[in-house]
C-alpha cells in the first residue's frame, strides 16, 4: 500500500526510497519506544537500523544499552564491546561499557572504559562522578577524591556525589573535609540519613560527640529502625567517656538484637573501657560466638586477658585474630608482647619482627624487640632496635607537631593513652 | 551401716567435697579479698586545721596547661619535736587578681600532737606565693634542722631552717633559683640527694616544659581537644625542659652541672615525679623520673660525678608494650621482698599504673599485669606512695587521682575530674589486690588529688596519707587500725653523711629470722611530694628486729635485738639505737 502510494507519486516516492532512515532515523525511533518504556520494540527497531547500519557504533551502544536496561548484561556488555571497537571515541559507549562491567562485578574491567569516558568528555559530570565511584570500590580513594571533586565542580547539585565524595575523603584520612561534603549531601537532601550518619560518625570521630549526637537523633528521627544511628549513638557515649550511658544503650539494643555480634562487641569494648573486665571478656566471647570472623573481637578479648596477666589466653586470642587478619600489624604487636611477657622470647621476637615488617610507623615494637635482643644477649642489636624506635618516635613527634600547628586533633591535648 | 550412720558419713564426704570444691574454685587472691581489711583511711583534715582551699588554675576551665598539674606536700619534723608536720605547697590562679596580702601561699602547719594542726605560715616565713609546684627535705647545711625547696614555674625558693620555727628562702644567694630565660622553666619534682657521696646534699630539680604564656596555644584555638573538650594544651608540642643537678659546694652555695653531669643526655622529657634511690645496690643514689607522654629516665650514677641515662635498656621507660606512658609520681619499694627497690608510677586515663620489678642489675621487669594492676585504667594517677597500711611486712600501693582537665565536669562517678584514690593490698606472693572500696571513707571520697606524702603524722604506729588537691581543702587520710600488728620506725641521722640520712639503706630483719625489709631514706618522691624521712617497717608478730644501716659515707652500723613499736634514733657510727 504505501509503496503504491509511493508508485503513484514518483519524484516524491524516489526521494522518501534514497532517503532510506538513517542511524539518527532509527535511534530517533528507538526512543519514542524508549519513551512510553518498551525496550523490546525500541531494540527491535535498533536491530533492524544494524541490520542496515551493521558498523554503527552509535546503534550497538544504543543495542547494548536497551539490553541492558532489560537485565541482559552479558549481551550488552558484548554490544558496548563492539561499539567500542567499532569507534573508540565514542564515550557514551565507553561510559556504558564501564558501567556494565563494573555491574557485572569486573571492576577491574570497568576502569579503562570508564577512565577513557571521562578522556573523551571531561566535562561531564557523571562520567566523572561514576569513574569516582569505581575508583573508590577498588579503594583507590585519593584518585576517587579527584574524580568526585571533579564531579561535583561541574554540578555541585547532586547530593549522591557529595556523599560519595565524602565516603571517598573519609577513606583517605581527610576527615575534615570529609564532614565538608557530608554536611554540603544533607544540606541538598536534608533526608539523606546515610550521610547524617556518616557526618555525626565523624562528628563523634573528631571530638564532637554532642554535634554527632545530634545528627543521630535526626537520623532515628526520620527513620527509627536506622541501625547505623542506633549503634553510633554507643559510640557517641564512648567517645564522650560516658561509659555508664553507653553501656546501657548497647544493653537496650540487645535486649531487641540478642545476636547482633557487632553489639556484643560494642558492649564488650565498653565494658573493657570501664574496667570490668570479665563482663568485657564475656560480652566479646559472645561476640565470636556469633560471629567467629570478628577478628577485632579476638584482638580486643586478647587485650583484657592481657590486662588481667592471661598472657597464654591473650596470645591465643591474637593469633585468632592474625589468623583472620594476617595484616593486623597490632595483633602481631600485642602477640609479641603477650609471648615476651610469658618468657617465650623467640616467638615473640618473630611477632614483633612481623608487626615492624607490617607497620614500621609505631615505636613500640621496636622498644620491645630492643628489650628481648638485650635479654637474650645482643647488646649491639638491642641498640639498633631502640635506636630505630627513637627514630620512628621522632618522626612521630614531628607529625604531631605539624598537625598541631596545622588543626585540630583529638591527640595533641591529652597525653598518649596506650590502651 | 544404720541409715542415720549413713546418713552423718554422706553429710561428712558432702562437707569435705564441698570445702575441696571451695578451695578448687576460689584462688588465694580471691580469698583475701573478700577478707575485710584491716584498716580505716578517714579524712580528718577539717577536724585537724587543714581548712585552706589550694587554689590551682581555673574551677571549671583552665586555658593552660600550667593551670592543670597542681601541687606536692610534704610531711617534715621542721621543728624537731618527734611529730610531723605539713608543708602544702599552693599555686594561684590567672583570672583571678588578689588584693596584697591575700595572694593564695604555701602554708606550713605545725603538728600540735594532739591529731590537729596550727597555721604557722605567715611567723615561719614560708608565705610565698606564686605557681608553686613540688617541694623536698633536707639539711643541706648540716646544720640538724631540715630545709626545704619549694619548685615553681620560674624561680624556685630554698627554704633554709633557722632552727628556731624559721624560714629564709635563700634559693639566689645558694644559686638554685632556677628561672630559665624568655621562656621560664617549669621546675617541678625535685630531691635532695648526695650523688657524689661528699657528705652533702646536692639537689636534683626535674623540668617539665620552658613555657611562656604568651606564646603558648589556648584551648580557643580549637587545636586541642580532649573527648570532644577544648582543653589546655600540651605536652606534646610544646617545648620539653631540662632537668637540673645542683652541686653543693659546702659553703651554703651550689653550682648547676646538669650538662657536665650527663643529665641532658636523656630522650625523655616533660619530667615530673622524681625518685632517687640505689637500685642497682652499689651504694651510690640512682634517679627515676617519670616523664609525662614520653619515655621516663632513669639516671645511672656512674660514681665519677656523671650519671648514664638507661631506663629505656633497662626496661623502665616504657609501658609492658613498648608505648610512652604519661608518667606522672613515682615511689619505691621492695615489694617482693628480694632486697632491690621496686617501682610503682601513676599514668594518664585510659592507661595502668606502672609497677616496675626490680631484677638486680639495672635490668628490670614489667609486672603491672602479673601483679594484678592492670584492670583500672579510667584513674588519673598523681601521688604515688607505697606503704604497708596493716603492718604485715609487705608494702601496699596507695595512688591518688584526678583527671586533668576540670572541663571534664563532675560526672558523680569515679572517672569525673574529682576521683578517689586507688588501695591495693600486697598479698604477699607478687601479686596485689584492689581493696579500693574497702578502704574507708577517705579512699573513695572523689577529691581532685595531686600530690600526697606518706607519714604517721599521731605517731600511733600505722601510717596515714596527707594528699594535696587542687581547688579543695587538702586531705588528711588518718589510718584507723584495728590491727594489733608490730612496727619498726627508723630516724637516721648522719655524722659523716649527710645529717638526714638521706641515702641511707636499711636493712630490717627479725632477729633470728631471716625475712628481710629493705628501705632507704628518701628526699621528695611520689608526685612532687615528700614523705616522713623516718623509715616505716611493719612488723607483723615480730617483736624484736636487727638492724642494718649502710650510710651514704659507706660506713655500715648495725643493731641488733631492737624492739617493735617504738622510732628508734640511729646515729652514724653507733650501734645503739636510741629510743
Amino acid at each position: 500500500m504505501l509503496l503504491a502510494r509511493r508508485a503513484s507519486l514518483p519524484v516524491l516516492a524516489s526521494l522518501v526510497v534514497w532517503a532510506a532512515p538513517t542511524v539518527e532515523e532509527f535511534l530517533r525511533r528507538a526512543e519514542g519506544f524508549k519513551r512510553k518504556g518498551d525496550a523490546s520494540s525500541a531494540l527491535a527497531v535498533v536491530e533492524e537500523g544494524l541490520r542496515q547500519f551493521p558498523k554503527s557504533a552509535r546503534l550497538e551502544n544504543e543495542a547494548g544499552f536497551l539490553l541492558g536496561v532489560q537485565g541482559r548484561f552479558t549481551e550488552a556488555i558484548e554490544r558496548f564491546e563492539r561499539a567500542v571497537r567499532l569507534d573508540p571515541k565514542l564515550d557514551e559507549a565507553q561510559f556504558h561499557l564501564g558501567v556494565a562491567r563494573w555491574i557485572a562485578k569486573d571492576a577491574q574491567g570497568a576502569i579503562g572504559p570508564l577512565e577513557a569516558a571521562s578522556q573523551l568528555a571531561p566535562g561531564k559530570f557523571e562520567y566523572r562522578a561514576r569513574l569516582g565511584e569505581a575508583y573508590y570500590g577498588l579503594e583507590r580513594y585519593t584518585d576517587a577524591v579527584k574524580e568526585l571533586e571533579a564531579a561535583v565542580k561541574l554540578n555541585s547539585g547532586q547530593p549522591g556525589a557529595w556523599n560519595q565524595l565524602g565516603l571517598a575523603l573519609q577513606r583517605s584520612g581527610d576527615r575534615r573535609r570529609a564532614m565538608d561534603a557530608f554536611q554540603k549531601t544533607v544540606d541538598l537532601d536534608a533526608g539523606n540519613v546515610e550521610a547524617r550518619n556518616n557526618l555525626g560518625f565523624l562528628l563523634v570521630e573528631t571530638g564532637k560527640a554532642e554535634a554527632g549526637l545530634a545528627q543521630f537523633n535526626e537520623v532515628l528521627r526520620l527513620k527509627p529502625t536506622h541501625r547505623g544511628a542506633l549503634y553510633n549513638i554507643g559510640f557517641a557515649h564512648l567517645q564522650k567517656g560516658d561509659l555508664d550511658k553507653a553501656i546501657g544503650h548497647y544493653k537496650q539494643l540487645l535486649q531487641a538484637e540478642q545476636d547482633s555480634p557487632v553489639l556484643h562487641y560494642n558492649l564488650g569494648l565498653a565494658l573493657k573501657q570501664k574496667d570490668d573486665l570479665e563482663g568485657a571478656k564475656q560480652e566479646l566471647q559472645r561476640a565470636i560466638q556469633l560471629d567467629p570472623q570478628l577478628a577485632e573481637a579476638h584482638y580486643t578479648l586478647g587485650i583484657a586477658h592481657w590486662q588481667a596477666g592471661e598472657f597464654a589466653e591473650a596470645a591465643r586470642q591474637m593469633r585468632s585474630a592474625i589468623a583472620l587478619r594476617p595484616d593486623y600489624a597490632e595483633a602481631h604487636y600485642m602477640l609479641g608482647t603477650a609471648l615476651k611477657q610469658q618468657g617465650e622470647l623467640e616467638e615473640a621476637a618473630n611477632a614483633l619482627r612481623e608487626a615492624i615488617r607490617l607497620d614500621p610507623t609505631t615505636p613500640g615494637p621496636y622498644n620491645l624487640l630492643g628489650q628481648i635482643l638485650r635479654q637474650r644477649g645482643d647488646v649491639e642489636g638491642s641498640k639498633t632496635m631502640f635506636a630505630e624506635g627513637a627514630r620512628v618516635k621522632r618522626m612521630r613527634e614531628a607529625e604531631q607537631k605539624t598537625m598541631f600547628d596545622r588543626s585540630a586533633t583529638e591527640s595533641v591535648g591529652p597525653r598518649p593513652r596506650p590502651r | 551401716m544404720s541409715k542415720r550412720k549413713a546418713a552423718a558419713t554422706r553429710s561428712r564426704r558432702w562437707f569435705i567435697e564441698s570445702l575441696c570444691r571451695t578451695a578448687a574454685v576460689f584462688s588465694f587472691d580471691q580469698l583475701v579479698r573478700g577478707a575485710p581489711l584491716p584498716v580505716q583511711f578517714v579524712n580528718v583534715a577539717r577536724e585537724a586545721g587543714l581548712r585552706a582551699k589550694t587554689i590551682f588554675g581555673g574551677e571549671k576551665q583552665n586555658r593552660y596547661l600550667l593551670e592543670t598539674t597542681g601541687c606536692g606536700v610534704a610531711f617534715f619534723d621542721y621543728d624537731n619535736d618527734g611529730w610531723l608536720d605539713i608543708f602544702l605547697v599552693n599555686g594561684t590562679r590567672f583570672e583571678q587578681k588578689f588584693a596584697a596580702g591575700e595572694e593564695p601561699v604555701c602554708r606550713l602547719y605545725k603538728n600540735n600532737r594532739d591529731g590537729t594542726f596550727t597555721d604557722v605560715t605567715q611567723k615561719a616565713g614560708v608565705a610565698r606565693s606564686g605557681w608553686g609546684q613540688g617541694v623536698c627535705a633536707g639539711d643541706y647545711n648540716n646544720d640538724g634542722f631540715d630545709d626545704l625547696f619549694v619548685s615553681y614555674w620560674g624561680e624556685c625558693a630554698l627554704f633554709h631552717n633557722n632552727g628556731d620555727g624559721t624560714f629564709k628562702d635563700v634559693a639566689a644567694k645558694a644559686g638554685v633559683t632556677t628561672g630559665g630565660g624568655r621562656l621560664k622553666r617549669w621546675n617541678t619534682g625535685c630531691a635532695f640527694l648526695d650523688y657524689d657521696r661528699d657528705g652533702r646534699l646536692d639537689l636534683f630539680v626535674a623540668n617539665y616544659i620552658d613555657f611562656d604564656v604568651k606564646t603558648a596555644p589556648v584551648p580557643e584555638g580549637g587545636t586541642c581537644l580532649y573527648k570532644g573538650l577544648k582543653v589546655a594544651c600540651g605536652p606534646p608540642g610544646l617545648q620539653g625542659g631540662k632537668n637540673i643537678l645542683f652541686r653543693n659546694n659546702g659553703d651554703g652555695t651550689f653550682t648547676d652541672v646538669s650538662e657536665k653531669a650527663g643529665i641532658w643526655k636523656t630522650q625523655g622529657t616533660y619530667g615530673l615525679g622524681v625518685l632517687v634511690s640505689d637500685f642497682d645496690n652499689d651504694g651510690w643514689p640512682d634517679i627515676y623520673v617519670a616523664n609525662d607522654s614520653t619515655s621516663s629516665s632513669l639516671y645511672r650514677n656512674n660514681h665519677d660525678g656523671t650519671f648514664s641515662e638507661i631506663a629505656i635498656e633497662a626496661g623502665v621507660a616504657f609501658s609492658p608494650d613498648g608505648k610512652p606512658q604519661a608518667g606522672m609520681g613515682v615511689a619505691s619499694a621492695d615489694f617482693d621482698g628480694d632486697g632491690n627497690l621496686d617501682l610503682v608510677k601513676t599514668n594518664f586515663a585510659g592507661d595502668t599504673s606502672s609497677l616496675y620489678r626490680n631484677l638486680g642489675e639495672n635490668v628490670w621487669e614489667d609486672m603491672t599485669f602479673q601483679a594484678g594492676l592492670g584492670k583500672n585504667t579510667r584513674f588519673l594517677g598523681w601521688g604515688a606512695a607505697f606503704l604497708d597500711m596493716d603492718n604485715d611486712g609487705h608494702p601496699d600501693i596507695l595512688l591518688s587521682n584526678g583527671h586533668v582537665y576540670p572541663e571534664v565536669g563532675e560526672s558523680g562517678t569515679e572517672s569525673g575530674y574529682s576521683q578517689r584514690k586507688v588501695l591495693y593490698r600486697n598479698l604477699g606472693n607478687g601479686r596485689f589486690a584492689d581493696v579500693s572500696l574497702g578502704g574507708g571513707p577517705g579512699i573513695v571520697e572523689l577529691v581532685a588529688g595531686r600530690g600526697m606524702a606518706i607519714g604517721d603524722y599521731d605517731n600511733d604506729g600505722d601510717l596515714d596519707a596527707v594528699v594535696n588537691c587542687v581547688n579543695q581543702p587538702p586531705q588528711l587520710l588518718r589510718c584507723d587500725s584495728p590491727a594489733a600488728n608490730n612496727w619498726l620506725k627508723v630516724k637516721c641521722v648522719g655524722v659523716k653523711s649527710n645529717r638526714s640520712g638521706i641515702g641511707a639503706r636499711v636493712v630490717c630483719k627479725p632477729h633470728g629470722g631471716d625475712r628481710v625489709q629493705i628501705d632507704e631514706v628518701r628526699s621528695g618522691g611520689g608526685y612532687l611530694s615528700q614523705n616522713d624521712l623516718r623509715l616505716h617497717f611493719g612488723l607483723g608478730k615480730v617483736e624484736t628486729v636487727d638492724l642494718e644501716v649502710r650510710w651514704p659515707s659507706g660506713q655500715v652500723d648495725r643493731l641488733e635485738g631492737v624492739k617493735a613499736n617504738q622510732v628508734v634514733r640511729v646515729v652514724e657510727g653507733s650501734s645503739a639505737g636510741e629510743p
